[in-house]
């Protein structure tokens, strides 16, 4: 079974890094990935398909709606079944991580993004 | 018979006689001139004491019983004055009239003369009018009629000595020939008072005026002194002109010109010596005793009027012991005086000793001017000291007022150079200041680029690190498909092979894209340190106003995380380039975004609860031959009160710490004077602003 995996950035190149870094999971139909742009437009996606999201990987720096608020707003919204957020940051201070763990991020990451790390970490979720 | 009758006459006689005891009769001759007195044979006297009893009680035999003859070896002492009546006949044995004078030089005499006991007043003390006979002499005059004796009544009142009751008799035809006859109308005498006077008025006026001049107190003194002594000189010609009718007045106006004069004299004397500088003692000495002098004289005048003769004596002595005291210090002081060789002493001397000398003539010789020529001498040569004085103390004074203008101007110009070592002092601090000032403008201006320079490096390292991050991942995963691209070319899959090569090279596109844009970012930021040495170049406006648009919105992240805003652009598009310096107005714009951004976080802070969405637009436009750059902010707005203010150097609205005030006022120089350019502000308070950048092309 595929885990469907949002990626939130306003860089449109995180996208095709995503799926060239992805390839193989990709190929075996383990992985899955859609991409948003701003938080706004995640938003609107998870409003037609939030029950197929199971992982959300959000920037926090973002022109608009930033991360903490995209987090904060899925939490208050969408709460069954409550997807995995994990926030990914350039600014890996304790402020942020600070704010992103009260609204309830289950995850905190850094750019530049350890993508052996995240499969790690997408490994555990799914077993 | 007859002889009978002449027994009978006896007997009338002799008790007429017995009772009323007269002296013999005293013969007035034609030739007796002078007044001589009579001899003691010839009076009689009643001492009355202080009671005063009237002619008709002195002629009662109770009284008439007490006249006796003066016993001149037991000669009553008249220790107090007192009344005394005097009793004696005179005859004129001639065949012809003869007219007499009756001496009355005391105070207050008055006689009673013949059977008809006819009243005469005489003396100093009656006035003018009253006298009888020679006023001037003091003589009362009475006819005695040929072969005739008369009875002579005299009441003297308040008479102090025995001498004073002698009857003096003398003939006044005899005495006004003596008297007028040989006698000038006018001596040498009168013409030496006469210019004795003038000599005294003249020196009091000229005395007066020096001290006018120069306000010595010995001149004032001194031409008092000589007032009073010429009031004295003339106080007999005064009291005979003005005062005959009252010589009581006269008599105490007289006392008080005596008593002022020996006063004055002795204090001209001090000033006139300086004694007080001298001999400190002796002028203490000098300061009371004439004050003690003039309290015994008018002690004296009191006791004169009232009691006795022997209090006034010993007044009279003691005030004479106290002058003659004084006058013998004067000279002990005057001989120290000279041996110090005082000037003033000398002149004193010469002043002086003539006039003494004259004093001491005119006692053993009848030369009367030889005083006013005394005094005449006295006065020109004090007056001349006097005077010298005055001339010394004026060139001393013009010397004293010439060293003080000295002074003033040594002074003054001391204090000008004090002055314009101050005002040196002064520019010196004052351009140090200026220095200062300058240092600290220019620090100011550093700071105020470091401040923004702050505000960029966080946004560029945000925007680095995302170039980066995609250089690194994409090489990463560039060199994974090559791997892969091998294991397919083994396996033969031609299609897979291309897709992947595809792939790599659109990786390897990316690659080369971020690299140029973390390239771009890194120039900017060495662009925007650089200080402004700038060349003008041709620079596209929309790439200017993004990058910067993102490096404020990044660098405020980077300070803030909880902060958002959407970021807006409207980029006309096909713009022309224009020559600008890009990082001058690249600041420009980042301090137009910075302030966007601060405004719309205030605004975000102040209404929390509220559906606030921030945004901050940017957009370029080309209006006629420039072009336009709008940085607007939906933020707090600008207050009209500030309006004016918020282009002005070091005006800010930041706390403390936050803001240099710098941003705008440099902002404003580098659009206004290095573009010749302008900058517009459209704000409403609450709703937000808009900069509104014109460059020309």
């Amino acid at each position: 079974m595929s885990i469907k995996i949002l990626v939130v950035d306003d860089e449109a190149d995180v996208q095709p890094l995503f799926l060239q870094r992805f390839r193989k999971e990709i190929k075996n139909d383990e992985i899955s990935f859609d991409f948003a742009l701003s938080g706004e437009e995640a938003l609107q996606y998870l409003t037609g398909h939030h029950s197929e999201v199971v992982l959300i990987l959000s920037d926090i720096n973002m022109p608009g709606m930033s991360g903490i608020e995209l987090l904060s707003k899925i939490r208050h919204e969408y709460s069954v079944p409550p997807p995995i957020v994990m926030m990914v940051t350039a600014y890996g201070d304790e402020e942020n991580h600070r704010q992103a763990m009260d609204n309830g991020a289950n995850d905190f990451l850094t750019k530049p993004l350890d993508f052996n790390l995240l499969k790690e970490k997408l490994k555990q979720i799914t077993e | 018979m007859k002889r009978f009758l002449l027994f009978l006459l006896l007997l009338f006689i002799l008790p007429a006689t017995a009772q009323s005891n007269w002296p013999q009769a005293f013969t007035v001759s034609a030739d007796s001139v002078s007044y001589k007195k009579m001899d003691v044979a010839y009076w009689q006297y009643l001492e009355m004491g202080n009671d005063s009893i009237t002619l008709k009680a002195v002629l009662t035999p109770e009284f008439q019983k007490r006249f006796k003859n003066l016993d001149i070896k037991n000669s009553p002492a008249f220790t107090e004055k007192q009344n005394v009546w005097v009793r004696y006949k005179l005859h004129n044995s001639n065949t012809y009239p003869l007219t007499i004078l009756l001496q009355a030089k005391e105070n207050d005499v008055t006689f009673f003369i013949g059977p008809k006991r006819e009243r005469f007043d005489h003396g100093y003390m009656v006035p003018w009018k009253n006298r009888n006979g020679l006023k001037f002499f003091l003589e009362m005059v009475y006819t005695v009629p040929a072969n005739t004796e008369i009875e002579v009544y005299v009441y003297l009142k308040n008479i102090g000595y025995v001498d004073s009751l002698y009857p003096k008799p003398g003939n006044y035809n005899r005495f006004v020939e003596q008297a007028f006859h040989n006698t000038p109308l006018f001596t040498f005498n009168d013409a030496i008072a006469a210019a004795f006077f003038g000599f005294i008025f003249f020196a009091v006026i000229f005395n007066m005026l020096f001290y006018y001049i120069n306000r010595q107190r010995v001149y004032l003194l001194y031409s008092i002194t000589l007032l009073f002594a010429a009031l004295y000189a003339a106080i007999d010609v005064i009291s005979m002109e003005f005062l005959r009718d009252y010589p009581a007045v006269a008599e105490k106006i007289q006392a008080f010109l005596i008593l002022t004069l020996i006063f004055l004299m002795i204090y001209t004397a001090r000033f006139f010596f300086n004694v007080k500088q001298h001999y400190p003692r002796w002028d203490k000495l000098l300061v009371w005793s004439p004050i003690i002098i003039i309290g015994l004289g008018i002690l004296s005048l009191i006791y004169q009027k009232t009691t006795g003769t022997v209090p006034v004596v010993y007044i009279t002595l003691a005030a004479v012991v106290i002058f003659f005291t004084l006058i013998g210090g004067t000279i002990i002081m005057l001989v120290y005086f000279l041996r110090k060789k005082n000037r003033e002493a000398r002149l004193f001397v010469i002043a002086a000793l003539p006039f003494l000398v004259s004093l001491i003539l005119s006692v053993f010789t009848d030369i009367e001017w030889v005083v006013y020529g005394g005094g005449i001498w006295t006065i020109v040569v004090l007056s001349w000291g006097m005077f010298e004085k005055f001339r010394n103390l004026q060139i001393e004074n013009a010397r004293i007022a010439l060293e003080k203008e000295e002074e003033r101007s040594r002074m003054i110009a001391q204090q000008n150079e004090l002055l314009e070592q101050q005002v040196a002092a002064r520019t010196t601090e004052l351009k140090q200041s200026l220095e200062d000032l300058k240092q600290t403008q220019n620090q100011l201006i550093q700071s105020e680029k470091m401040a923004s320079l702050g505000e960029l490096t966080a946004g560029i390292a945000h925007e680095i690190q995302n170039p980066l991050n995609f250089v690194n991942n994409f090489s990463e995963v560039s060199a994974e498909l090559l791997q892969e691209l091998k294991e397919e070319a083994q396996k033969g899959d031609i299609d897979e092979v291309n897709a992947i090569a595809d792939d790599v090279i659109q990786n390897l596109e990316k690659i080369a894209h971020h690299g140029r844009r973390a390239d771009g970012i890194v120039k900017g930021m060495l662009q925007h340190s650089r200080t402004s040495s700038g060349q003008k170049e041709a620079t596209g406006v929309n790439t200017l106003a993004d990058e910067y648009l993102r490096l404020a919105y990044h660098g405020l992240r980077a300070k803030d995380k909880s902060f958002n805003a959407d970021l807006v652009t409207n980029f006309a598009d096909g713009l022309p380039k224009i020559n600008i310096i890009a990082q001058d107005v690249g600041r420009v714009l980042l301090n137009l975004f910075t302030n966007a951004f601060y405004a719309t976080q205030e605004k975000a802070k102040q209404s929390q609860l509220t559906n606030y969405k921030p945004l901050v637009t940017v957009s370029t436009k080309q209006v006629g031959n420039a072009i336009e750059i709008t940085v607007k902010d939906n933020g707090t707005g600008i207050p009209d009160a500030i309006k004016d203010k918020i282009l002005q150097p070091f005006f800010t609205t930041k706390p403390t710490g936050e803001g240099t005030g710098l941003g705008l006022s440099l902002s404003y120089d580098i659009v206004v004077k290095g573009h010749a350019g302008g900058i517009n502000i459209e704000s409403k308070e609450g709703e937000g602003s808009a900069f509104i950048i014109t460059l020309p092309l």
